[in-house]
């Protein structure tokens, strides 16, 4: 009785023993097989991004082609989600190696510790930032610090109904003052001067507040270091008057969203519309007669400033990224002027790229004039989300004629310099 | 000793065995798996957003140190805060009273069982069936100024000016968004309330035929009361979806025009996914949850004692 115990003892430690065996050599096989296997660069995409870029100009095959070492590992998400995936991937100590960034949310992601400063890397590398627009370079430095690399900027220009204008006699407009004589005699016939989303924040940033850049002036500027509302200067109050003028001729629904306002626009039912590059692949289309579209600058205020606000994306590394290597590789792979050209949704950040296609055609020569003296329509802090909102409730009031346009700029600017002032 | 038996000790005739003691532990075991699930779904959560509510906590922003009640304190100095949580009760009280009427008068004609009621009975549940989202959209579109079904009837009829828009005012705004909220709303509580209509006893109704009741009598003193706890169970329920409702809202003016139509549902999610303060949106949350309890125990007891005062 005792010896069968004892070999059954012998044979079940027999069947650990090469159990174990088996465990380890597979270890070891699986260790010998990850050494040769290309390592993983993670990347954060802007949905769009992916969807009309990235996959189908092959993006993923030619760089893993181009440098056989790293293997892209792709993450899409929607507009809305972006900064929070990012945010929530940091805060798990999962960020990304590389991340698409929109330029509004830098500093916000500086603050928050979740770029990693890309200087060292810039130092030495082949990517030339001297054919890069120089605003674009900027938004992408905090503090001298290089943070992002753009590669997807834009900027509006003014687009308008040729036909219509023709229709009411009038010349395409130079300056903002032509608009509204454009937008009152358009109205008169049954047609909207223009047409946005009031209730998003951003309105009074970049849609139709984007036009104060033509007035000399802007929501808040950097004086001696600290961040100061402009709303109480002359120059603001005139721009206001002027939107009060122009929303008078424009749709009374405040929650129109940017595709049908778009979509009214191709319908030849607005006249003028500010433009952006991604709309020339998603708006031209809705157009019957693509005769009738003409584009010109955005036209001039009264003290003769030429304003467009700038936007769009860059791309940065995550300060906990696990493969910051491969991570810079893909930014000097995306980088070259030709991959630039496919993969920017907006505008290519570098001057060479206009070379290429889909940037080499007509409709972007207005764009890359535009690009030459846009500029941020406001300093980019990390409170900027919460200045828009706070500043487009005012302007919004006005705009309704729930408070006059003293009146906004009044409360405006307190309520501005209030949410400056935790950041001063 | 009894019947020639000798007596058994207590203590020995309970003695617990082992069998017992497994038999006492499997209902522990059970019930562990949904234990589990609510300590990590439910407790789990409500206990970090109350101790995140405390704290300073931004996802930008390496912080996360305990502040007391300074973001209390901060919210209930703000005035915009108590502005939305005075649309999120009128938004509340108004859908909660047009979703529950329309939804016991549907009920009502549903029980009568007129033709096609049957098939109306199966129709009924298709708005409640729609993603909010898709409510949201549809309504948006038939509400708005340019190609909106529901304008252009007011217009043709001149019952609105030419240039009218539904969301141009903050009323107007909140009026469209409580339309779509009560015609999505409306049919959950039709359901319940003809479920419960439906099994009334006939010789309740017949006796009260017989008695010569009108049908207003009918309903106030047989189906009214029959239907009561149905009706409240409808209300508290009706009550807390539509005080935590976001995306119609959200959906139809986003809070616009110039944040007239801003409940703290929306606020809540502004802070927490735009601007990233999690432990200020926590605080709201925790605000919202007590504005919520302190509304029900008190509908709770003007329930009890109206029940009292009817008996």
């Amino acid at each position: 009785m005792t010896e069968v115990l004892a070999d059954k003892t012998l044979l079940a430690l027999l069947l650990i023993g090469v159990l174990c065996s088996v465990t380890v050599f597979a270890a070891g096989t699986s260790e010998a097989k990850s050494a040769a296997k290309p390592r993983e660069v993670r990347i954060l995409l802007w949905d769009s991004t992916y969807n009309q870029k990235f996959e189908p100009q092959n993006i993923k095959a030619d760089f893993e082609a181009q440098y056989p070492d790293y293997q892209l590992v792709i993450d899409r998400i929607e507009y809305d989600s972006l900064d929070k995936q990012i945010l929530l991937a940091h805060a798990t100590g999962k960020d990304y190696d590389v991340i698409q960034v929109n330029h509004s949310s830098v500093s916000q992601f500086v603050a928050g510790g979740v770029l990693l400063p890309l200087d060292s890397y810039l130092a030495s590398s082949a990517i030339d930032l001297s054919t890069y627009a120089p605003a674009a370079v900027d938004v992408g430095k905090i503090k001298g610090v290089t943070y992002g690399i753009p590669f997807d900027p834009d900027c509006r220009i003014l687009a308008y109904n040729r036909r219509i204008l023709d229709e009411l006699g009038f010349a395409p407009p130079k300056t903002t003052a032509d608009m509204l004589e454009i937008a009152k005699a358009a109205y008169a016939k049954d047609y909207y001067a223009m047409a946005g989303q009031v209730s998003k924040s951003m309105f009074c940033i970049y849609d139709l507040g984007g036009f104060m850049l033509s007035y000399d002036t802007q929501v808040y500027k950097e004086v001696n270091g600290k961040y100061v509302s402009q709303l109480n200067t002359p120059e603001a109050l005139q721009f206001v008057k002027w939107a009060v003028e122009m929303f008078k001729y424009m749709p009374k629904d405040t929650n129109i969203s940017d595709t049908l306002a778009r979509s009214m626009f191709a319908q030849g039912k607005v006249v003028m519309l500010w433009w952006t590059p991604s709309q020339i692949n998603s708006v031209i289309p809705q157009f019957a007669n693509r005769d009738e579209l003409e584009f010109s600058e955005i036209p001039i205020g009264p003290t003769g400033a030429h304003g467009s606000a700038m936007g769009g994306y860059l791309w940065g590394i995550g300060s906990g990224a696990k493969n910051k290597d491969g991570a810079w590789a893909f930014m000097e792979y995306a980088n070259t002027p030709k991959v630039q050209a496919m993969l920017a949704r907006g505008l290519p950040a570098d001057t060479r790229a206009f070379d290429y296609p889909p940037f080499n055609i007509p409709e972007y020569n207005m764009f890359r004039k535009q690009l030459e003296t846009s500029k941020y329509p406001v300093p980019l802090t990390e409170v900027f989300p919460r200045v828009a909102e706070v500043w487009n409730r005012r302007f919004s009031e006005a705009l309704l004629g729930v408070i006059s346009a003293e009146e906004a700029c009044r409360l405006g600017h307190a309520e501005v310099q209030a949410v400056l002032d935790t950041i001063n | 000793m009894l019947l020639g038996r000798p007596l058994v000790p207590l203590q020995k005739l309970y003695r617990p065995t082992m069998i017992k003691r497994r038999i006492s532990i499997a209902p522990y075991a059970f019930i562990a798996p949904a234990f589990i699930m609510l300590i990590v779904f439910i407790a789990y959560p409500v206990l970090m957003n109350l101790i995140t509510s405390f704290q300073n906590y931004s996802l930008i922003g390496n912080k996360r140190d305990f502040i007391g009640l300074v973001n209390y304190q901060n919210l209930l100095k703000d005035v915009r805060v108590w502005d939305a949580i005075r649309r999120t009760f009128s938004w509340t009280f108004i859908n909660l009273v047009f979703a529950l009427s329309i939804g016991l008068g549907a009920a009502l004609l549903l029980s009568s069982r007129f033709n096609w009621s049957n098939l109306l009975n199966a129709f009924v549940l298709i708005p409640w069936i729609l993603p909010s989202v898709i409510t949201g959209y549809i309504f948006s579109l038939m509400f708005s100024e340019d190609a909106g079904v529901f304008t252009w009837i007011l217009k043709s009829l001149h019952i609105v000016e030419p240039t009218f828009s539904w969301f141009r005012t903050g009323a107007t705004s909140m009026a469209a968004a409580i339309i779509a909220n009560v015609w999505r709303a409306f049919p959950f509580f039709t359901l319940m309330l003809y479920a419960k209509i439906s099994s009334l006893p006939t010789d309740h109704i017949e006796a009260a035929y017989l008695e010569g009741a009108t049908s207003s009598q009918r309903f106030r003193y047989i189906t009214f009361p029959f239907i009561t706890p149905v009706l409240a169970a409808c209300t508290y329920l009706c009550f807390i979806w539509t005080f935590n409702a976001y995306d119609i809202l959200k959906i139809m003016t986003n809070g616009g025009p110039a944040e007239l139509t801003t409940t703290m549902s929306i606020m809540v999610q502004r802070e927490a996914f735009q601007y990233f303060n999690l432990s200020v949106a926590s605080a709201m949350s925790i605000i919202m949850f007590l504005l919520m309890l302190i509304i029900i125990v008190c509908a709770r007891l003007l329930y009890g004692v109206i029940k009292r005062v009817a008996a």
